[in-house]
């Protein structure tokens, strides 16, 4: 499925400290940063922004610490995170960690794939892909909350 | 290791992975490792589809749980309700290593399995010397294979069709020779026995053999075992044969039951019929049947309480040495209650009791009902840790009622009472001496000497119907005394310590001032006031070597009145060796020997012999033969009796199918 | 000379205690041999551990379970005609030793005694026999149990 272009979808972020840098066209917040973009909430200690051509265009955010990623019923964890919202795409690594409901992911990279709902994780430096689904009644929704 | 999962919890290990979290799907792709419920499923490609549970994996695949391993190239594994469905693959399992490839193997639940075009075989693949194949096999893994259309192959060569056909897959409680056994033997002629395995369910198997023999005709066999449920539980075997020798229907027929209603009550049958009284004789094989002594049928049934126990017993023999039967006494019932140290409140005085009240049945006189009873009181006492001492009195009872009995000397109802005293002294020295041997480290060594004394009056009971000892009470008055000596080791080899018996020797010594003395655990006490000096011993050279020694020595005539020297070697790696000498003056001289080795494996040679010095001659000599491979093993046995009693027997078994490991 | 009496040997089973000894589980043919092994723990743990007879299994130091494996009789001589003169009877009971208190057993395994005797022309006469022989390898079996339960020297 085409992913849509989110970069234009508008940006809330909340930050102890906020320091800008116009000429690279990049913003760092650090302390207990909250960023909320669409359906999409991105907690974490420093989070930089690298900003697109147009005024207000968000690029790509890259989150460092205590990474913690909502969507719904999904909360990826790691400790480092780049979030392409022009191609859809989040990459985890560093312990990365995806818990669906009660199933949980982990792997050496975890790229998550936002519209087309899907997710990879591929094994490395010693960590392989591993995947533990609790099992629900089929009838049973797509995990309990 | 990782660890496994919560009970149902599916967790997959592989290189990569990618979920498509709308239709809920998991691929994982690379080294996939899936583990679930006990079962470890490793394969290069699998997907799972959360909403409809079921697992595919492709390529390699292997599925471990449990004993059983299951390869193929691809399976569909339904995670609701465990069925899993293999293509093209093998299936065995460790218990009973039984290997089934499969077209397609449907594994229904943890116990049952189906195939369909398979074949199954306990030889190494690929190339098995037999198998059977089939085109449709269920196998319940707890016991059992049921196939349709099987054929029986030697290399690739089908040497057997059986349209329907069920053989034990397990081996625990399945035995029996699925495979004909041929054979010679002078009283049999030439033998051909086929025996037909069928299972009824889990819990009862029947073997059914036909069993040909030119000299006496076609004979039918039957072996059935049951657990019906927890406690009650049997087995019933039977053989019939329309005899050409001897022109009439001949046979044996043996149930030995078991029903156990709780630890303190159960009733037991033995029960053992021929329908002649040389059918043992002329159809018995090895020795224990063909010279048995007697055929017994005995029906137990006993109820416990703290002190007391209860028990009903039934007892028909037949006395296959005797002329014939009529002699020989039948206890049709007895009923007995015997109580054990009943103490008497607040003081060391124990009350024990013996009963029955016996009805007692022969064909010639006397027969009738018979009462005995002996109540005692034992005191218990002695300076706890130095000396033990006891002293006992008690009253023999006994009432009789006899119907028609000879001569009339024996009354139609009549008594006794006849008193018995005793006591015992002992007490207990020991030692551990500090070897620090390589492997003996200590040794524990323990004497108990004891001194015992017996008195009971001399009285005539000669007016008492005569059934057995208890209606001939002896007068006693006799003094024994007996030194017993235990030696154990305690060994070590690596940080392992093992305790074990080296030795338990026992030598005992009596004198009776006056009266008679009667010891039923002889037939050579010549009855002098001193007792022969009596040695019993068994002693552990090695853990696999023991020796035991039994001798009475006569002090008067100076020479030893019985010895039965025994050694026994096992190596438990099916080299053993067996020799027991057997000598009681004026009674018996006999030498047993058994020797099997397989030292020249694969074969391995076994020789059973039994020498009469009082013949003299050889009883019976046994030679076999074993040829053991794998999976298929060939054994000929050859026995040789005196009086042109010869025998040959050959068997040829599926390894893993028919022998019980 | 080293040798100490049972009282100061330190052994296990100390001296001048009670015992309480139940009926052996008796799944066998034999109609006496639940009654006849238990009399004989009772006599032997008293001839060489000075042990009293305890009147409620409540009350006992030591208590003693058991269960009669296998009975079996087996000929090991015969005549010159190759008819039976001896038999063997061997018996083989599991046993267990729990002390007061105590729920898992001090000790606990297999015990096992044979007895030779002769056969006779008369079966009752024999059967006779055959009772003295397990009175006999149950004392066998009650001494070779005490002392195995030393086994921690």
């Amino acid at each position: 499925a085409a992913h849509k272009d989110r970069s234009s979808l508008p940006i809330a972020i909340k930050a102890n400290e906020l320091a800008a840098d116009n000429k690279g066209k990049t913003a760092i917040f650090s302390g207990k940063v909250v960023a909320k973009q669409g359906d999409i909430t991105i907690y974490a200690d420093r989070l930089i922004i690298n900003y697109g051509d147009k005024k207000n265009d968000v690029e790509k955010i890259e989150a460092n610490g205590n990474v913690r990623i909502v969507q719904e019923s999904r909360i990826g964890t790691a400790t480092h995170a780049v979030y392409e919202s022009k191609l859809g795409r989040i990459t985890l690594t560093g312990n990365p960690k995806i818990m669906q409901g009660a199933d949980t992911m982990s792997g050496n990279i975890i790229t998550y794939f936002i519209d087309e709902d899907r997710s990879e994780v591929s094994s490395g430096a010693g960590r392989p892909v591993e995947v533990v689904i609790h099992p629900t009644g089929k009838k049973g929704n797509a995990g309990t909350r | 290791a990782v660890p496994m999962p919560t009970e149902g919890n599916i967790s997959i290990n592989s290189d990569s992975m990618s979920q498509d979290t709308a239709n809920e799907v998991f691929t994982a792709t690379g080294h996939v490792t899936i583990r679930w419920q006990g079962m470890t499923l490793t394969a290069d490609k699998a997907t799972y589809d959360r909403k409809t549970r079921v697992l595919h994996a492709t390529d390699n695949v292997l599925v471990v749980k449990g004993d059983e391993t299951l390869r193929g190239n691809s399976i569909k594994l339904d995670m609701d309700t465990g069925r899993g469905e293999l293509e093209k693959g093998t299936l065995n399992s460790t218990t009973s290593n039984v290997t089934f490839i499969g077209e397609k193997i449907t594994r229904i639940n943890d116990n049952e399995v189906e195939l369909t075009t398979t074949e199954l075989t306990t030889c190494d693949l690929p190339d098995p010397s037999w198998k059977f194949g089939a085109d449709h096999l269920k196998v319940n893994l707890l016991g059992y294979a049921v196939g349709r259309g099987v054929t029986f192959y030697i290399k690739d060569v089908p040497v057997l069709y059986l349209p329907w056909m069920a053989f034990p897959v397990v081996r625990e409680r399945k035995s029996g020779l699925l495979f004909p056994r041929m054979g010679y033997s002078s009283n049999r002629g030439a033998q051909l026995d086929i025996p037909l395995y069928l299972v009824i369910s889990p819990s009862q198997d029947l073997v059914l053999d036909l069993d040909f023999e030119t000299k006496r005709g076609v004979g039918t066999g039957v072996d059935y075992r049951y657990i019906w449920n927890r406690g009650s539980e049997g087995r019933f075997g039977g053989y019939l044969i329309y005899d050409l020798l001897k022109d009439r229907w001949r046979g044996q027929m043996n149930l030995n039951h078991k029903e156990i209603f709780s630890p303190t009550m159960n009733v037991r049958a033995d029960i053992n019929l021929d329908s002649d009284r040389s059918f043992q004789g002329d159809f018995g094989e090895k020795s224990g049947d063909y010279n048995r002594q007697s055929n017994d049928t005995v029906v137990n049934a006993l109820k416990t309480w703290q002190n007391y126990a209860l028990s009903g017993y039934l007892r028909f023999a037949e006395d296959l040495y005797a002329a014939d039967n009529s002699h020989t006494l039948q206890t049709l019932p007895e009923v007995s209650l015997a109580g054990v140290r009943q103490q008497i409140p607040s003081i060391p005085v124990y009350f024990d009791l013996d009963s029955s009240v016996a009805n007692l049945y022969r064909e010639v006189d006397p027969t009738g009902q018979r009462l005995t009873a002996f109540p005692r009181l034992t005191y218990v006492t002695g300076l706890p840790g130095y000396l033990n001492a006891s002293a006992y009195a008690g009253l023999h009872v006994r009432g009789y009622t006899t119907q028609d009995s000879p001569g009339g000397t024996t009354k139609e109802n009549d008594g006794d009472l006849l008193p018995e005293l005793g006591a015992r002294a002992s007490t207990s020295l020991s030692r551990v001496y500090d070897i620090g041997g390589t492997a003996l480290k200590k040794l524990r060594h323990e004497i108990t000497p004891e001194l015992s004394y017996t008195y009971a009056p001399n009285h005539d009971q000669s007016r008492l119907p005569f059934y057995d000892y208890n209606d001939r009470l002896v007068g006693q008055n006799i003094i024994s005394a007996s030194v017993t000596s235990f030696l154990g080791g305690k060994f070590q080899t690596g940080d392992t310590t093992t305790y074990r018996d080296i030795s338990l020797i026992r030598l005992t010594q009596g004198y009776s001032a006056g009266g008679t003395r009667r010891d039923l655990l002889t037939m050579v006490d010549a009855n002098r006031p001193w007792t022969d000096l009596t040695l019993q011993s068994e002693t552990w050279l090695h853990p696999l070597a023991k020796f035991t020694i039994d001798a009475r020595y006569n002090l008067y005539d100076k020479r030893f009145s019985s010895t039965a020297p025994g050694v026994e070697l096992d190596d438990k790696q099916g080299n053993s060796a067996a020799l027991s000498y057997r000598m009681a003056r004026n009674q018996v001289e006999y030498l047993e020997g058994k020797l099997a080795t397989k030292y020249f494996t694969p074969w391995t040679l076994g020789y059973t012999t039994r020498y009469s010095f009082d013949r003299p001659g050889f009883l019976e000599s046994v030679y076999s033969v074993e040829y053991r491979q794998k999976c298929w093993s060939v054994n000929v046995s050859i026995g040789d009796r005196p009086g042109s009693h010869f025998s040959f027997h050959f068997g040829f078994n599926l390894e893993g199918l028919m022998t019980s490991k | 000379c080293g040798y100490r009496f049972a009282g100061t040997a330190g052994n296990t089973l100390a001296t001048g205690q009670s015992i309480w000894v139940a009926f052996i589980v008796n799944e066998t043919v034999s109609p006496t041999a639940q009654t006849v092994i238990r009399r004989a723990l009772y006599e032997e743990s008293h001839t060489m551990r000075g042990l009293y007879p305890a009147d409620k299994e409540a009350a006992a130091d030591l208590r003693v379970r058991g269960k009669l494996a296998s009975y079996t009789l087996k000929a090991v001589s015969y005549s010159a005609a190759d008819q039976v003169k001896e038999y063997r009877l061997t018996i083989s009971v599991d046993l267990e030793l729990h002390k007061k208190g105590g729920t898992a057993p001090v000790w606990k395994g297999t015990v096992q005694a044979f007895q030779d005797f002769p056969a006779s022309t008369d079966l009752a006469l024999q059967h006779n026999a055959e009772e003295a022989a397990l009175k006999a390898a149950s004392r066998t079996l009650a001494d070779r149990f005490l002392v195995t339960v030393e086994q921690a020297y």
